[in-house]
């Protein structure tokens, strides 16, 4: 019994060293116009919100430097846990001869860096993260885009709406509340929230904000029920930092109103859906290959705006937007750019009463709070400015915060 | 008062998901056998499920109509929870491996055909898998007029729901009055309790546990189908389903084996497993409410051992095989 | 299906005892082979080719030198978990709790990994931190053994619960007490020294695991410990009449199986993920039973079973990067390999005596 379990393994092993011949294949492309890019997602298409942003990104940016005379091969891994598979899967692209990894969402990235130092020569990206700054390494990038931009927008077609119905006489000033669907009580998510709200009460003052925390990033169920939670506790719009389009489909089912994020979910709830905001990623994969192929530098930390077109509103749903958005969308945007509007102006929110003028923005002893860079001047607290990553982490007036364990 | 009204309506619609799963457990364990692949079953009654309706309004085209779909999601659920059964009902009554191994078999191999269906759709589709808005809103649609739903109190609590808990409902009736008031019903009680002494009695025991463990099987499925295309907004979901078997075998034990129990016990178990989001207290970490559906199963499980009167023991035979052999 | 008809049976069963070791292993590496050629069945459906398809899954796994690294850090959790349920399962109880007992190791070795580490120099942490966790999961096992002794109560549903227990209570610290930036549900990663240290770079929970295995085949076969987990296997009674003292035999075999999973936590927590989440024990719990039962409950047949399954699993993932086949053929594949494995054991205990005379009847049925 002993002796042939014994030779089970040889046998296992001397058959895998028989094979390891067949190998070879996988060596980066010799070709200096083409470069492998590994891409790895926490969902896939099938959320029709995160990944599938991302997916799109790839594909658009796969055309432009097509156009440019670039070739990528893309290492597509989808549906990687916020885990030790991550590691396991920048390895699988490293390994697979990707040039330049991508992990596409926050929590990968502490299992990234495990992996970047055994192969200085690739590149490693993490999108919405922050540890390229303060690790001393040349081969990590983080990189993200103004997304609060896009949500202030999303949060002013929110607030015409609500100041519709208030005007029409469906609702009482006092009953414009926002219901949101956030991941986590994270500064992402909260200075997701906080612009929208901002831009939604520049609009209709009288309006409030009830936020559910669902404690994952993609969780359709979840975040299925808290929407139709937030629905049930009075909030007559709904709005999210989640992956999934279910909470527009719980809008729609409880007849209320929606904004979505990541995608167009107009088609996914007709009735309820008024705009959504994404980033473009192609913008970013677009710059950070080429410059890769160039011979340059990718950006150790990449921060693009509405400016620049890395953040877009999708098409709005005029069946049931309140009349004159489209409008006020052109000018929110315009205000915007040319710095006219500034989203968390201090003068529109306050915190327990009184006006905010102190918060700092950078970690940068790794202790997770957040310990330099004054983010507070000009009458403004200035988001990703010092680094891409949000870092609005202030609990404002006029939010209620439903269940913060997360 | 109406923060509970919508705390049970949404409660059922999340108890409906394991409703099916606890009764179709429910009767394949009277017959002795203790199928722990549930989480696979369910897994792979989502995956079939959501393609049946799927492939069938692609066929259909404009045409398809809600109830059509229901019924073929119903019956592919169904059909997909059998055939897995059917493996292990083979594997543990005819071949008599060890029924715990087997099962933790089934859920390894259920969860990945499930997954593996879900994706391979995704990837031959070169986009993604979802339903038409109109046969979404036929599978969550209230199947009662507005005029009862509209009835102040009880009518959300009663008729706001979608057709699936009433087939719940009525199953597990049915499921009651054949398992008391039928003879198969009681053979089939009889053979969970004692095999041996069934088989001395006549009764075809392997005939009963494999009736009761594949269509068992086949109605814990309709549960992940049901979750799929309810609560998961009729899209394949990579980690959907995660745990909802699991549930339903720990509320198995909470019904103390009767399918009766399963209607409140599965709303109970739902209002659990959401009510983080609906009514937080202070001091109690919204994790530590998922977690009370097990240990409420856990004390459940204790007090009935202590208190060792019979009628609330699971089936005497529960995880052992019957070799005639050996009797 | 067979004996369905009760009064004349086509077919008889017989138990024997008698198969020569050679015709057991040829039946076990043969139903091997029917699942991997069933496993074909999902790839050509995608319509790959599965011959590449296995090809790639053993040189995704084996062809280099850090692939078989990663390889091999898969199989030490399952090798190790294997050899905690061993004892039990010889015993006839059914613990599949693994899981929870991986995760209640894999806590406690982080609570010193997170907040001693300054404070204990490098080998002295690891110690505590393996003992911890030693005792944390032996501990979350005894309870339900404890039940099972005192009031017999169902020791095959109790783990199970006890497992969603564990995995909850980690899903709090994440997201509260133990949560690095704030509101991400992170914990943050542990400092090197409390890592363990890497051994041909791999960390050294291999050598911890291999040991394990042939302290357990002593303990199990050598000792008398092992004898009366063997005779109670056999059957409660005798075990009671010849004086055993059954249920303390039950809390102690318990607590061994618990402990060894425990310390399967802290190799996961200090050697692989460097960090603790809710899925730390990621469904070793459950894949280790089906080794452990497949091996025969055999310390070394479980390390070649552990090896195929990490094979599997890292080969899969692979094949998914280059074959764009979806890494759940892993899952299916080991669904139908245990599927298999656990057909063939019928064919080894038991010899098929066709009813002879009436051949009309056999062709009817089939």
């Amino acid at each position: 019994m002993k002796k042939i379990s014994f030779v089970l393994i040889v046998l296992a092993l001397i058959s895998g060293f028989v094979f390891a011949s067949g190998s070879s294949e996988t060596a980066a492309p010799a070709d200096s116009n083409t470069v492998r890019v590994g891409l790895l997602c926490i969902g896939d298409e099938n959320d029709q919100g995160y990944t599938y942003n991302f997916i799109r990104g790839r594909d658009e940016a796969t055309e432009m430097l097509k156009a440019d005379g670039i070739n990528v091969e893309w290492v597509t891994k989808y549906n990687i846990g916020e885990d030790a598979t991550c590691r396991d899967a920048n390895i699988e692209a490293a390994e697979e001869g990707c040039q330049i990894i991508i992990n596409n969402s926050y929590g990968f990235e502490p299992f990234m860096l495990e992996v970047v130092d055994d192969y200085p020569e690739i590149e490693f990206i993490s999108c919405t993260n922050c540890a390229s700054a303060f690790d001393g390494r040349d081969n990590t990038h983080n990189a993200f885009a103004n997304i609060y931009e896009g949500r202030y927008i999303a949060g002013v077609v929110a607030g015409l709406k609500l100041q519709q119905m208030i005007d029409e006489g469906t609702i009482t000033p006092e009953q414009a509340i926002i219901g949101y669907v956030g991941a986590y009580s994270f500064a992402e998510v909260i200075s997701g929230f906080t612009s929208y709200f901002l831009g939604a009460r520049s609009v209709c003052p009288s309006v409030t904000m009830k936020v559910s925390f669902v404690g994952s990033w993609s969780d359709a169920t979840a975040e299925s029920d808290a929407a139709l939670a937030l629905a049930d506790q009075g909030c007559v719009m709904i709005s999210q930092h989640s992956d999934n389009t279910t909470p527009a489909t719980a809008a729609q089912s409880r007849g209320v109103f929606h904004t979505g994020y990541n995608n167009d979910m107009t088609g996914i709830a007709p009735n309820a859906s008024l705009i959504s905001t994404r980033i473009d990623w192609g913008i970013y994969f677009y710059e950070a290959i080429k410059a890769y192929v160039n011979g340059e530098e990718i950006p150790q930390d990449w921060c693009k705006g509405m400016g620049d077109g890395a953040v877009v509103m999708t098409q709005l749903n005029e069946a049931i937007a309140a009349p004159g958005t489209a409008e006020k969308i052109a000018e929110v945007e315009q205000a915007i750019a040319d710095g006219t509007i500034q989203v968390f102006d201090t003068s529109t929110f306050t915190v327990n009463g009184e006006e905010l003028t102190h918060a700092f923005a950078l970690d940068t002893d790794g202790d997770f709070t957040a310990d330099s860079e004054e983010a507070v001047y000009d009458g403004a607290f200035h988001e990703s400015v010092f680094q891409s990553a949000p870092y609005f982490t202030v609990q404002i007036d006029g939010i209620e915060w439903l269940n913060a364990a997360y | 008062m109406t923060t509970l009204i919508t705390l049970i309506v949404a409660a059922v619609t999340f108890g409906t998901v394991l409703m099916y799963g606890t009764l179709g457990e429910i009767l394949t364990e009277k017959s002795g056998n203790l199928n722990l692949g549930v989480e696979g079953i369910m897994y792979m009654g989502g995956a079939f499920g959501l393609a049946g309706a799927f492939y069938y309004e692609k066929a259909a085209g404009g045409a398809a109509s809600g109830p059509v779909a229901i019924i073929i999601a119903i019956l592919a659920a169904f059909a997909a929870g059998m055939a897995a059964s059917a493996i292990y009902s083979f594997i543990t009554i005819t071949l008599r491996a060890n029924q715990n191994v087997t099962g933790l078999a089934l859920s390894i191999f259920g969860t990945g055909i499930g997954q593996f269906v879900g994706e391979f759709m995704r990837v031959s589709e070169k986009g993604y898998v979802a339903l038409s808005n109109d046969l979404k809103d036929a599978f969550s649609a209230a199947i009662f007029p507005d005029f009862l739903i509209n009835i102040p109190v009880i009518g959300r609590i009663f008729f706001s729901h979608t057709v699936f808990f009433y087939l719940a409902v009525l199953l597990a009736v049915l499921m009651y009055l054949f398992l008391r008031k039928t003879r198969y019903g009681l053979y089939l009680s009889a053979v969970g309790e004692s095999p041996a002494t069934s088989d001395a009695a006549g009764i075809n025991v392997a005939k009963y546990k494999y009736l009761a463990t594949t269509i068992g099987g086949g109605i814990s499925a309709i549960g992940g189908m049901v979750y799929i295309m309810t609560t998961a907004g009729c899209v394949w979901n990579h980690e959907g389903l995660s745990g909802v078997g699991w549930l339903a075998v720990a509320l198995v034990i909470f019904c103390i084996w009767r399918p009766l129990n399963a209607i409140w016990g599965s709303v109970l178990f739902g209002a659990m497993m959401i009510m983080y989001l609906r009514v937080s207290i202070p001091f109690i970490p919204t994790e530590i409410y998922k977690i009370l559906p097990y240990i409420v199963t856990v004390i459940v499980l204790i007090l009935t051992s202590m208190k060792n009167s019979r009628d609330k023991q699971p089936p005497a035979s529960l995880g052992n095989n019957y070799f005639r052999e050996e009797r | 299906m067979m004996s369905t008809e009760a009064r004349t049976p086509m077919v008889r069963l017989a138990k024997r005892s008698d198969m020569s070791p050679r015709m057991i292993w040829c039946i076990r590496f043969g139903s091997i082979l029917i699942a991997l050629l069933l496993g074909c069945i999902p790839i050509l459906l995608t319509g790959s080719n599965p011959i590449a398809a296995y090809e790639v899954i053993v040189a995704g796994s084996l062809s280099r030198p850090i692939y078989i690294r990663q390889t091999i850090r898969i199989a030490i959790p399952l090798l190790g978990c294997a050899l905690a349920i061993a004892p039990c399962f010889k015993m006839r109880f059914w613990n599949i709790g693994a899981e929870g007992q991986i995760t209640m190791g894999a806590v406690f070795a982080s609570y010193f990994a997170l907040f001693w580490v300054n404070r204990i120099p490098h080998v002295p942490l690891l110690i505590v931190m393996g003992i911890a966790s030693a005792i944390a999961g032996g501990i979350w096992a005894l309870i339900p053994a404890f039940f099972k002794a005192k009031w017999n109560t169902n020791e095959t549903l109790f783990t199970l619960m006890m497992n969603y227990i564990a995995i909850g209570i980690v899903a709090w610290l994440q997201g509260g007490p133990w949560e690095g930036r704030k509101g991400s549900q992170l914990i943050p990663m542990f400092n090197d020294a409390a890592r363990l240290p890497e051994v041909f770079r791999v960390n050294c929970g291999w050598i911890i695991v291999l040991v394990l295995a042939v302290l357990m085949h002593i303990y199990m076969n050598k000792t008398k410990q092992g004898y009366e987990i063997a005779v109670i296997g056999d059957s409660v009674n005798t075990a009671r009449y010849a004086g055993m003292n059954v249920g303390w035999i039950m809390m102690r075999t318990m607590f061994i199986s618990g402990a060894i999973s425990g310390l399967v936590g802290f190799i996961i927590v200090s050697g692989a993920n460097y960090t603790l989440y809710k899925g730390v024990a990621n469904g070793v719990g459950f894949t280790s039973i089906t080794v452990a039962w497949l091996s025969q409950l055999n310390s070394f047949a479980m390390i070649a079973i552990s090896m195929v399954l990490a094979i599997l699993e890292k080969g899969a993932n692979t094949l998914q990067t280059r074959m764009q086949i979806p890494a759940s053929i892993a899952d299916i594949i080991t669904g139908i390999l245990l599927f298999c494995m656990l057909s063939s054991e019928f064919f080894i205990n038991y010899r098929l005596i066709f009813r002879r005379k009436d051949e009309k009847g056999k062709e009817a049925d089939a």
